[in-house]
């Protein structure tokens, strides 16, 4: 299934890019006949395929206690997964926005960051108080490497629901899902 | 793997499907609207006094800190409450004063006397007048504070951090240098779009008055900020600078550019590879090149860093002596790996070196388990300068710069 994830993704890739029209127009015939996602959605439909590892180790902002993730209670609760490789200003503008919908009961922040420090400061300095936890050991490899902040719910499976990954070109789109989830909860 | 695909894939999308034909078609497009472009020839270089360093023959193993860092003395930032830098990614000196930028996570510049002690936050985040986006280059002259912010604009301040003045720039720019004269040179190189290559933009008002190697070949991108480093005591009015992925060191005035360094290899990137923007790896585990660090020069030394095969070198000219050494590692035998491997600095004789906080303070912990006192008055009397800097360190403390002279 992986695969033809990605046989789709390299469609949209060619029919994006590709400047030869009779090229353009045989991707553009197969991405039709496999009734392809967005790329952002079949990025998201990998990752919910994904089962998150329960036993990820975490380490709370604050209090430094190490937990693993099926310690949070994360049962209807809005995930965010924050790294120091993603777009810095995507995540200063998911910060505030956080902070505007979600209350502690309601919310966790994941951080996957090589500088405990760096972690820490970031919030303090953006008044941050919502539940924060340092990634430790990574609860998936896919997570790792998405380069903007990556929200998700998870199911009893462990696999991540409701994903969307927030850019800075697209506040209101944030806005919105924020606006809905937090309805949701 | 399979997962690693669609991100690589989705990363690729998203940054390599520009299709303009070139950098002027992008510089006419929108932001060009208020400027006016000279075409003027490309500057001759000349290179009569070049100096030619051969990596392969300069001996590289591992050096101690204390071997390369020599008259050390350290600079504590002092910050009122509620101020904390997270780390410093450029610094800048003018008569004595410092300028640093925590371009990461504070993103904002600072000001501090020659003791560290502060004096303010330049100018002020926000939209109103006078006010910037998250800064990305600073610049000091005299008393005039210049900031490049990501929206592509250049603010003026003064030493009362009073805003002066606003000027827009049609393109990215992470490394700025301003002359004498006002003109201005900004290092553009903008990664993703295959068609921009490097090049050094002059801007007089809103006019651009100069490129040099503009826009030849294509690909050859891949970094982002190849920063534009002056020591006024020996550069005067002009900057040194390097192309990315090349081996060629060059000091460059408003009137005149000089090859200064030369990087003798017989592996340079080919220009086949250069043009393929997917053969970054290959690029750097089998070719060498000058890697993207400040090139940093004093009376006595110029120091740069090489990609050689894969493996990061340092390399210290000797002036004075007519001789080059290496370093590829450092163990840090003053601050148990507080130390950086590299200065981000040079002003007159001395370079610049900001400390690793964290790991001082991680020291600091496991030093505070040590029960036996005469293990402690040893390891005090071994690494005395480290337990010094120990006493003011937290977990959030701000950094703090090494000044030094390199040997």
């Amino acid at each position: 299934m992986r695969n033809s994830i990605v046989s789709m993704l390299m469609c949209l890739l060619f029919v994006s890019c590709g400047k030869n029209e009779q090229q353009f127009q045989t991707y553009e015939s197969m991405a039709e006949e496999l009734d392809v996602l967005s790329p952002i959605d079949s990025l998201a439909f990998v990752f919910q395929k994904d089962k998150l590892l329960s036993s990820a180790k975490v380490k709370e902002v604050g209090s430094g206690e190490f937990l693993t993730i099926d310690e949070l209670d994360l049962k209807d609760k809005i995930v965010c997964y924050i790294s120091d490789i993603q777009c810095s200003t995507c995540i200063d503008q998911e910060l505030e926005l956080i902070k505007e919908f979600y209350t502690k009961d309601d919310f966790v922040l994941l951080g996957k960051y090589s500088s405990e420090r760096d972690f820490r400061l970031y919030l303090l300095l953006r008044e941050f108080d919502l539940p924060a936890y340092l990634v430790e050991t990574s609860p998936s490899n896919l997570l790792t490497r998405f380069t903007n902040p990556t929200y998700f719910k998870l199911d009893s499976d462990w696999c991540p629901s409701s994903v969307y990954f927030a850019s800075i070109s697209t506040p209101n789109k944030s806005r919105q899902y924020h606006k809905i989830m937090s309805s949701v909860n | 793997m399979k997962n690693f695909l669609p991100a690589v894939l989705l990363a690729v999308l998203l940054t390599g499907c520009y299709s303009g034909n070139n950098v002027d078609e992008r510089l006419n497009a929108t932001r060009m609207k208020d400027f006016t472009f000279t075409s003027s020839p490309e500057q001759e270089v000349l290179g009569s006094s070049v100096y030619q360093i051969n990596p392969s023959h300069v001996e590289k193993g591992f050096v101690d800190a204390s071997e390369i860092y020599k008259n050390r003395s350290y600079i504590e930032l002092k910050t009122p409450s509620g101020v904390i830098l997270g780390d410093i990614t450029k610094m800048k000196i003018s008569n004595g004063l410092i300028l640093v930028l925590d371009e990461r996570i504070s993103k904002s510049a600072y000001l501090f006397d020659s003791n560290g002690d502060y004096m303010f936050k330049v100018g002020r985040k926000g939209g109103g007048p006078g006010e910037h986006d998250d800064p990305i280059d600073i610049e000091f002259k005299g008393e005039r504070i210049f900031l490049v912010d990501r929206s592509f604009n250049i603010y003026e301040y003064d030493l009362k951090n009073q805003f002066i003045a606003k000027q827009q720039i049609p393109f990215f720019s992470h490394s700025m240098y301003v002359f004498d004269n006002d003109e201005m040179a900004f290092s553009n190189n903008t990664t993703g779009y295959e068609d921009l290559s490097y090049q050094i933009i002059f801007i007089d008002g809103q006019e651009i008055i100069k490129r040099h190697s503009k826009n030849i070949g294509k690909a050859i991108s891949g970094y982002t900020s190849q920063p534009l480093t002056n020591n006024r005591a020996i550069h005067g009015d002009s900057f040194l600078f390097f192309k990315p992925w090349d081996t060629k060191v060059y000091q460059m005035s408003n009137n005149q550019v000089e090859l200064r360094y030369e990087i003798v290899t017989d592996n340079p990137i080919p220009q086949k590879i250069l043009e393929n923007s997917g053969m970054l790896l290959e690029r750097e585990l089998k070719h060498t090149f000058i890697y993207n660090w400040p090139i940093l020069e004093t009376e006595n030394l110029a120091i740069m860093r090489v990609l050689d095969k894969g493996k990061i070198t340092t390399l210290i000219h000797n002036k004075e002596k007519d001789m080059v050494r290496g370093y590829s590692g450092m163990s840090d035998d003053l601050l148990y790996g507080g130390i950086s491997d590299f200065p981000i600095y040079a002003n007159g004789n001395d370079f610049y070196v900001p400390l690793m906080v964290e790991q001082l303070y991680e020291v600091k912990q496991e030093l505070s388990k040590i029960t036996d006192k005469k293990l402690l008055a040893e390891l005090r009397e071994a690494r005395p300068e480290v337990f010094k800097l120990m006493e003011s360190i937290n977990e959030i403390s701000n950094p703090i710069l090494m000044k030094c002279e390199i040997q």
